[in-house]
């Protein structure tokens, strides 16, 4: 059966052009072609059905795997109760240090802006990037639906942070973990002695391998007290007031660093195996009602 | 060719995709087998030309969209191009090399699916590379090109487990000249 001319000449155009069209989108700025998010969520919606098992799957298989095990879940609650009260602790010392600061310096009545109240919103990990070397990115099922906004807190767990939100659509979100290479640098502090509050300020950069690494300065005055084991929390001005204080990681390694002799590198990694995450939480921000409102 | 089953199996090979990756990827998980490419090459060995090319756009696109780029400091973008071309050419190479091969042999899936594995990778990084000189992206020409590289031998793994369900399906994609078993009798 012979074809239509018209259909013919059709078909013979089509494929050259559309091979034409997707060169010239392959080149063109990503802000001009931001539009094609949606498509890349309806792709992911449509290819989930699928994913999202095999995701499941593949994280209860996995030998990183951080879900509940027989015997363990009750431990396991119980120690993350513990870093919770632990977090709460050091925030409200971080806050009356700022407010005893505030008192002792102004006169006035200027207003304190409290941290911001945050809602948290479990979302779970339905896959990543079908090109893991290109985005780290993990996605979870939750999206601006569910009021998500780019730069939202994302952790695992209570404590352990996992990184900030990337990008949103109706239905699922993209995540970059802290300990992505397209990371930029945090600052953070190493908890040297919790009972006194000494710290140690440093800034970490993700090394690429599920780690981060960063250069510190010994205080010098006895035994070096960085040390492997040691905790290491947020404390960066770039990141929301609901983040800050929240667990890193851990001191796994201290190396000698080639900038001084009282210089060391230590290289940290997160608790719980980011890349591994079930489920996360996303710490979605409040709207904060003013104290004033309604007042005479 | 049936559409529908290659609709079908390409959805299923996407999700495999996606979902195995905690599982079967080393390291920091950028190295991976793909799913895909075993699909992309087996329909350029038996469809007709034409049909195979426009089969590796639309594996192109879809792993195009499902993909994204980490930007600098923060925030990803999707672009949609690079991965259609490259499973093109990769489809393109195939379908040249059908002539001096053995279409119903799972050794000629795994061999080609590396090589083609690894084409659409160059392309992919080439395109990369050049949008890295005007964009904010996060790109290591050199990293992802080693990347690329054991990615496409790991996919020789992928295309013989996937040649055990392709090859006995080859009535169901309607192909002219269906592989059917191993050792079947010509027609």
């Amino acid at each position: 059966m012979h074809r239509p001319l018209h259909k013919s000449r059709l078909s013979r155009f089509a494929f050259p052009v559309i091979v034409m069209l997707l060169l010239l989108l392959s080149v063109l700025p990503a802000r001009a072609v931001r539009w094609t998010h949606w498509f890349g969520g309806v792709a992911v919606g449509a290819v989930s059905p699928v994913a999202h098992p095999v995701t499941e799957l593949s994280l209860w298989l996995s030998p990183g795997r951080t879900g509940s095990r027989l015997g363990e879940g009750d431990r396991n609650a119980l120690i993350e109760e513990a870093q919770l009260w632990e977090r709460k602790y050091l925030l409200a010392q971080i806050a009356v240090d700022e407010l005893n600061d505030k008192i002792a310096r102004l006169s006035g009545a200027i207003a304190i802006n409290p941290s911001a109240p945050v809602r948290p919103v479990t979302a779970p990990v339905i896959g990543v990037s079908s090109d893991p070397s290109a985005s780290t990115s993990l996605r979870v099922r939750a999206g601006s639906s569910l009021g998500i906004r780019v730069g939202d807190v994302v952790t695992h767990g209570a404590v352990q942070l996992l990184g900030r939100v990337d990008l949103v659509q109706g239905a699922y979100s993209e995540i970059r973990p802290i300990t992505a290479r397209s990371m930029p640098p945090v600052e953070a502090v190493l908890m040297l002695d919790a009972r006194s509050g000494r710290t140690l300020a440093c800034l970490l950069r993700p090394v690429g391998d599920g780690t981060l690494r960063g250069d510190v300065e010994d205080p010098g005055d006895g035994p070096s007290p960085i040390d492997v084991g040691v905790a290491v929390r947020l404390r960066d001005d770039n990141w929301p007031d609901s983040a800050q204080m929240l667990m890193i990681g851990r001191v796994v390694r201290v190396d000698r660093s080639p900038d001084g002799p009282l210089r060391k590198v230590v290289i940290v990694r997160p608790e719980r195996d980011l890349r591994h995450a079930t489920e996360v939480i996303i710490r979605v921000p409040e709207p904060i009602t003013s104290v004033s409102e309604g007042a005479p | 060719m049936n559409w529908i089953v290659f609709a079908l199996v390409a959805w299923i090979a996407f999700g495999l995709e996606i979902g195995l990756r905690p599982l079967i990827s080393p390291g920091d998980g950028s190295i991976a087998p793909s799913f895909v490419i075993p699909i992309l090459v087996y329909i350029s060995l038996w469809a007709p030309a034409r049909t195979a090319l426009w089969g590796a756009l639309i594996l192109g696109l879809g792993a195009d969209l499902l993909s994204s780029i980490d930007l600098a400091p923060s925030g990803s973008a999707t672009i949609i191009g690079p991965r259609a071309i490259g499973y093109l050419l990769a489809a393109q190479l195939v379908i040249a090399s059908r002539g001096v091969v053995i279409g119903r042999s799972p050794v000629t899936l795994v061999v080609l699916s590396i090589v083609a594995a690894f084409v659409a990778g160059v392309v992919v990084v080439a395109f990369y590379t050049l949008r890295s000189f005007y964009d904010p992206v996060v790109w290591n020409p050199g990293r992802q090109l080693s990347v690329r590289f054991f990615s496409a031998l790991y996919t020789g793994l992928s295309a013989l487990g996937m040649s055990l369900v392709l090859i006995p399906l080859g009535s169901a994609f309607r192909f002219p000249h269906a592989p059917g078993a191993r050792f079947a009798r010509r027609a």
